[in-house]
């Protein structure tokens, strides 16, 4: 077998079914997520009007994206307009780029009780600093923080928050639609609204936006890591927004057939619902348009790593980014940087998982190891040994969750003892074994004839107990329980009390966990208080 | 709670009916959704798509389903297939045309007789395989099934699953040698797959 990705292609309709019986993935919380937009995507349908409509004169004021890259030194530009001054900080806020890459933009705005028109221009005319002829590390470090700021401004655009729009004017189409013979017709509305920002006139400007700061491969495609786990990010979405769907093609209020709209090159038309189009040389946009947050970044860019004709930057970000929760301290986030035919673009973005995450993750793996050394879990009290009046019996870890320390200290070592210490070099660095283990699980294992025993303490707890978890183990409840105490490059330092399912403490831990790569994931030190 | 009872309190009580739908069907709709977009999309996207599909079979079912001829699965069926191959063309833009695979069912015009025999022993290995992976059992077969099925990464894995993401790195490693061997056993011969 030489490609696990495509361990199930071509799955058939009974297995898919068995799969989601037997094998249910989601979350409450993502059940939520998921019905939350069901329900807001079924009310602005059913609220729209089913035609094209162009009146009135309203302009949502473009959202303030540019402060993104909130950096000290960061370029001011005045901005000028009626009813008031402005002070924008420039996107290009790298306090090493603003002689060589000023982007000067001006706004003006213009209101009156009935009409409010936000137009923006932009002086391109000097050069960008992402060229690749001077590799000086204050250059690409100027170049990180404009291409950076950069992808910013497109994850928000295309992902979140949309493009300004005039919500007046706009399109909405509602073909009528039949999937099979068997259920009646019914039709879609989908609106669009007239994109008043002054940058986008077509796709193909958003494009080129776009590829002003990605190559073509990061907008464009989805990449696996070593274990072939798929990475997160940018990625794949892109072509999404504006590729297919074509309403422009679909007669309003006309009832067809799904598959027997085509397009002009006689492909059938999807319905894939763009999130842009453009209709009579105008450009249509149907995200709800959102004021993001100012805060994009967390840290300042940082070149981690470079070799000829690349250089990677590593940068927090703080945006509630991709799946996780949001962080206070941000995801760390690494952005390939390559010379795309003599101009620096971005073109991979890998995205690790916030600092406090990891930490919630190092502290739930207490209850990990904490089962697999407890004797109530694991023991086969059919073989009993007596060893200088101590009782062990023989490990068999009922632990059907996590029984990572039977598999190290049973499979494919010929020591167990040397299997557990394998298993907890999962958690703890060498120097924390050594130091802290002996405190943990010292005295708790020996072996005979092969066999590992392990020592019947009163005191080891039960994790599960008529099927309910006997502590408060779920991420959310440590999270809620976990106090960050410092956070560093290097490490992190956490308190975490731990609690019965009932509300009483258990145990209070602090511990400090090391970085090692790209993430906080080895701890160097685990005190119980 | 059968179709005509679902479809009755979507009338009488239509958020409250949208919720029980939603619950009686999101598992399947997302199994669906996963099988087709994983190899393209992110987990948001495949959320989103999934979005999609149950605002759409609300909107169906205002507009029509009613009485005994109503067979909601076979609904959810079409309707999230429909949308997911949607969403395929969408992320796999521009290169549509030479993704058949993507939907057995739907593309069958494009199944030469020539594939019927092809076709019929991936439905066999295929049966082997998920049979294989079960007897891995749990958490191992949660495990690969999350990770390839679902494409989940082992951080969501480790978060679902209550353990550290090393160990569901470990012990997916470990599952994927037994299976291997499995499947050998079992007359799959590697690479086949």
């Amino acid at each position: 077998m030489n490609d696990w990705e495509n361990l199930f292609m071509n799955t058939d309709q009974h297995t898919i079914e068995d799969i989601a019986e037997n094998f249910p993935v989601l979350s409450d919380e993502e059940k939520e997520r998921i019905f939350a937009m069901s329900e807001r995507k079924y009310n602005n349908t059913n609220n729209d009007q089913l035609h094209e409509q162009v009146s009135g004169v309203e302009v949502y004021r473009r959202p303030r994206w540019y402060k993104t890259a909130a950096i000290a030194a960061a370029a001011v530009l005045a901005v000028t307009g009626i009813g008031g001054s402005f002070y924008f900080i420039s996107r290009n806020g790298s306090p090493n780029n603003k002689s060589a890459n000023d982007v000067v933009e001006t706004v003006t705005e213009t209101s009156t009780d009935a009409e409010e028109v936000t137009t923006v221009e932009e002086d391109t005319t000097e050069e960008a600093t992402y060229s690749t002829d001077n590799t000086d590390p204050e250059v690409l470090l100027a170049s990180a923080y404009e291409l950076t700021a950069g992808y910013a401004d497109v994850y928000r655009m295309l992902q979140w928050y949309g493009l300004n729009v005039d919500e007046s004017q706009s399109i909405t189409f509602n073909p009528h639609l039949s999937y099979s013979e068997s259920f009646d017709e019914w039709e879609i509305n989908e609106t669009y609204y007239k994109v008043t920002d002054e940058r986008f006139k077509s796709i193909e400007d958003i494009k080129n936006f776009a590829r002003q700061y990605l190559t073509d491969s990061v907008l464009g495609l989805t990449e696996s890591d070593e274990s072939g786990f798929p990475r997160t990010g940018f990625g794949s979405s892109f072509t999404s927004y504006f590729d297919y769907g074509n309403y422009s093609l679909c007669p309003t209020g006309e009832r067809f057939e799904l598959d027997q709209i085509t397009d002009p090159s006689g492909e059938p038309l999807s319905f894939g619902f763009s999130d842009y189009i453009e209709y009579n040389g105008e450009l249509y946009s149907k995200i709800p348009h959102q004021q993001p947050d100012e805060k994009f970044f967390g840290s300042e860019a940082e070149i981690v790593d470079s070799g000829d004709g690349w250089f990677t930057v590593q940068r927090l970000v703080t945006e509630h980014y991709c799946t996780f929760p949001t962080s206070d301290t941000g995801a760390p986030v690494w952005f390939r940087i390559v010379d795309d035919g003599g101009t620096w673009k971005i073109d991979n973005v890998d995205v690790g998982s916030p600092v406090e995450y990891d930490a919630y993750v190092m502290m739930q793996c207490y209850y990990d190891f904490l089962r697999n050394f407890s004797s109530a879990e694991n023991s086969d009290t059919s073989d009993m040994i007596e060893v200088n009046g101590v009782s062990y019996a023989k490990y068999a870890s009922s632990y059907t969750l996590g029984d990572a320390l039977s598999g190290y200290a049973m499979e494919g070592i010929s020591d167990p003892l040397e299997g557990i210490k394998e298993y907890t070099k999962l958690y703890f660095t060498d120097e924390a074994i050594d130091q802290f283990m002996p405190d943990l699980i010292g005295g708790k294992f020996i072996t005979q004839d092969g066999t590992l025993y392990i020592r019947q303490d009163e005191g080891d707890p039960i994790f599960v107990s008529g099927e309910k978890p006997v502590f408060k183990w779920d991420m959310a409840d440590i999270q809620e329980n976990t106090e960050i105490l410092s956070v560093s490059d290097d490490e992190i330092s956490v308190r975490t009390v731990y609690y019965y399912a009932d509300g009483t403490p258990f145990h209070t831990v602090s511990a400090t966990i090391e970085r090692t790569e790209n993430s906080y994931n080895l701890f160097t030190s685990f005190i119980i208080e | 709670m059968n179709d005509s009872q679902l479809i009755s309190l979507m009338n009488r009580s239509p958020h409250e009916g949208r919720r029980a739908f939603f619950e009686e069907f999101v598992g399947y709709v997302y199994a669906v959704t996963a099988n087709k977009l994983r190899a393209l999309a992110s987990r948001e996207d495949i959320e989103e798509c999934v979005s999609d599909i149950f605002a759409e079979l609300y909107r169906c079912i205002d507009r029509g389903l009613s009485g005994g001829d109503s067979d909601l699965k076979a609904l959810v069926t079409v309707v999230a297939k429909r949308k997911a191959i949607d969403y395929f063309r969408r992320l796999s833009s521009p290169s549509f045309q030479d993704t058949f695979s993507i939907d057995d069912d739907c593309y069958a015009d494009y199944a030469s007789r020539d594939n019927v025999q092809a076709q019929t022993e991936n439905k066999e290995r295929n049966s082997i395989l998920y049979q294989r992976i079960k007897e891995l059992g749990d958490p191992d077969s949660s495990i690969i099934i999350q990770q390839f099925f679902y494409g989940r990464t082992a951080r969501q894995i480790a978060a679902a699953l209550e353990m550290s993401e090393a160990a569901v790195q470990k012990r997916s490693s470990r599952a994927r040698t037994k299976l291997k061997k499995l499947l050998i056993m079992s007359g799959i011969e590697e690479g086949s797959i």
